[in-house]
């Protein structure tokens, strides 16, 4: 089997009975073996469930109940339940969690036929965008092990670029797909708000947590998309509108590039962007100049709304009902201090105490109901835009991966990581990271943002670009 | 920002702040306010706060009494649990 497939080929092998699940899953799990020690991708395997799977996925196709993904080994982030194995979020709160149930998502994709091969590396909780926070020690970038895969999905994006997993699962809060993705030269694809269920996915900021995947191309995404979404009403905020991967939508879009916004990235980032967009225009697609006002705001606010949201989200987390309960603590508060104090890490205690502080007697106001007015500046400035164009580039990370441990005492820095794809979570927008090119040996990627529902176009122009490139086709020789 | 603050809301979000670990938190949380402060610049007179990015209507289930309590499978996931109770510290004083 070749080092680097994607679904749709190894669906094609299956198909052709050149290779059995069973081989394909076995083939995963062995190079995760192999090498995963210097990734630490995986934070825990099911090897057992997945062959038992793999083995039922066989049969099926042998009787003909072929499925999208019957038989397709991936991998989901240690963010989302799957029924009767670990679920940690990375965190010691959650270190022994067993997961009751599965996530919707991973149901979905079950039902599809999608076999499970573990959990894979993710920052404490999602916060983090350098996978850094992890309590099972950082993930590293398979094509260059001093540097960090991105976050907080690093996981994921570093299991699919060494080809250790044809796909991952991911959530993004505030980039968590779209920052890794670009990170190790893969496809990161988020829709819009509600589209993917978040049932079963343990919350970080309930308004601005998407789940989606990350793919080693734009077709396997489409693929993946199409088999996780839809509108589950165990999720109160799951969308009932339709959204539709549909790749014959128009071919030649008009795309909004906000060029001011872009003036301080170190020319290797601006260079592979330019290239993108020249071979956009070349296939006559339109590029216009638009405005986005209150870009540079966006940082800021989404840090008060979503430290908000996640003081309020993991308070549940009381060491009675699950998770980390505390040997110390003689009252009934003190044993929720001891449980909390011991099981959250220094940047999941940071932004519970930001966000306790602005939902505070004396703040709420000037910090929490400010941000959200803020958002809505900043949504509607999207939806401004998508009145003269059907996309919007941008890139999708300020900087190329960067050396583990480089921002471990700025935690501003990092969060400034976010810029470009903070406010598409704020305005709630579908959206995709797509790679686009190398600066000094690191990959880069470019990011598309859709409107509302707009899945279909993302698809249409992510296909088209990877037609004309081969960026998403390489692979680090990790492997080697 | 300062001692007293950071040690209400340890209290408020029930986390015991460490004495070695205070001071870095509260240099933390003064870079932190200090970078978000920058929203109070924005001029939003008459914006309505924005609390979720579409213009929808909640989804209801139905509202129908289904049978599915397994108290027994949830409570496999607590430390302590006798009887189908959770175990806490002692709550009343005789």
């Amino acid at each position: 089997m070749d080092t680097i497939q994607s679904i749709k080929q190894l669906c094609d092998l299956m198909d052709t009975r050149q290779a059995s699940s069973y081989e394909i899953t076995s083939e995963y799990l062995a190079r995760i073996r192999r090498i995963d020690k210097q990734l630490n991708s995986f934070v825990s395997l099911h090897e057992e469930a997945a062959l038992r799977a793999a083995r039922l996925a066989d049969k099926n196709r042998a009787c003909g109940r072929i499925k999208p993904l019957t038989g397709i080994p991936i991998g989901h982030k240690d963010v989302f339940c799957v029924k009767g194995e670990r679920t940690s979020c990375c965190s010691r709160m959650l270190e022994s969690f067993v997961a009751p149930y599965s996530a919707t998502i991973v149901q979905n994709l079950e039902d599809a036929g999608a076999v499970s091969l573990g959990k894979t590396n993710m920052d404490e909780f999602a916060m983090g965008s350098s996978n850094e926070t992890s309590i099972f020690g950082p993930a590293r970038n398979p094509w260059n092990l001093d540097r960090v895969p991105g976050g907080s999905s690093g996981g994921s994006a570093a299991a699919v670029a060494a080809c250790i997993a044809p796909a991952c699962t991911g959530s993004d809060t505030g980039g968590s797909i779209r920052q890794p993705a670009s990170f190790c030269g893969v496809t990161g694809f988020k829709p819009t708000y509600g589209v993917n269920s978040r049932f079963g996915m343990v919350a970080f900021a309930s308004s601005l947590d998407h789940p989606g995947t990350l793919t080693r191309s734009v077709e396997d995404a489409r693929i993946m998309f199409d088999a996780m979404s839809g509108q589950d009403l165990l999720d109160s905020t799951s969308s009932r509108a339709p959204a539709s991967s549909n790749t014959s939508a128009a071919t030649r879009m008009t795309l909004g590039y906000p060029t001011s916004l872009f003036s301080d990235l170190p020319f290797s980032i601006t260079n592979a962007l330019e290239e993108a967009r020249k071979i956009l225009e070349g296939q006559g697609n339109t590029i216009i100049e638009i405005d986005l006002p209150h870009f540079d705001n966006a940082v800021a606010a989404y840090y008060v709304i979503s430290c908000a949201e996640a003081s309020a989200n993991l308070a549940r987390y009381d060491g009675i009902r699950y998770g980390h309960r505390s040997m110390h603590g003689s009252t009934f508060d003190s044993l929720c201090e001891h449980s909390r104090s011991e099981g959250f890490g220094q940047e999941v205690k940071r932004r519970i105490l930001t966000g306790t502080f602005v939902l505070s007697v004396g703040h709420y106001d000037a910090y929490y109901v400010k941000a959200q007015k803020v958002r809505r500046l900043i949504r509607d400035d999207y939806l401004r835009a998508f009145e003269k164009v059907d996309l919007i580039l941008s890139p999708a990370s300020p900087t190329t991966a960067f050396r583990l441990h480089a921002l471990d005492r700025e935690p501003t820095e990092m969060y400034k990581q976010d810029q470009f794809t903070v406010p598409v979570n704020m305005a709630g927008l579908p959206a995709m990271s797509i790679p686009c090119g190398f600066a000094e040996e690191l990959p880069v990627g470019f990011q598309m943002i859709g409107p509302h529902f707009g899945e279909s176009r993302l698809f249409s122009l992510g296909v088209q670009f990877q037609t004309l490139t081969d960026w998403h086709l390489k692979a680090p020789n990790v492997l080697a | 920002m300062d001692d007293a603050t950071l040690a209400r809301l340890g209290h408020l979000s029930r986390i015991l702040l460490k004495d070695e670990e205070q001071a870095a938190l509260l240099q933390d949380l003064r870079t932190i306010l200090r970078f978000v402060d920058e929203i109070k610049s924005v001029p939003t007179k008459d914006v309505e706060p924005l609390a979720h990015p579409l213009d929808t209507v909640q989804a209801l289930r139905n509202d129908s009494v289904i049978d599915d309590i397994e108290r027994d499978k949830y409570q496999q996931v607590a430390s302590q649990t006798v009887d189908g109770f959770y175990v806490v510290p002692k709550v009343i004083d005789s």
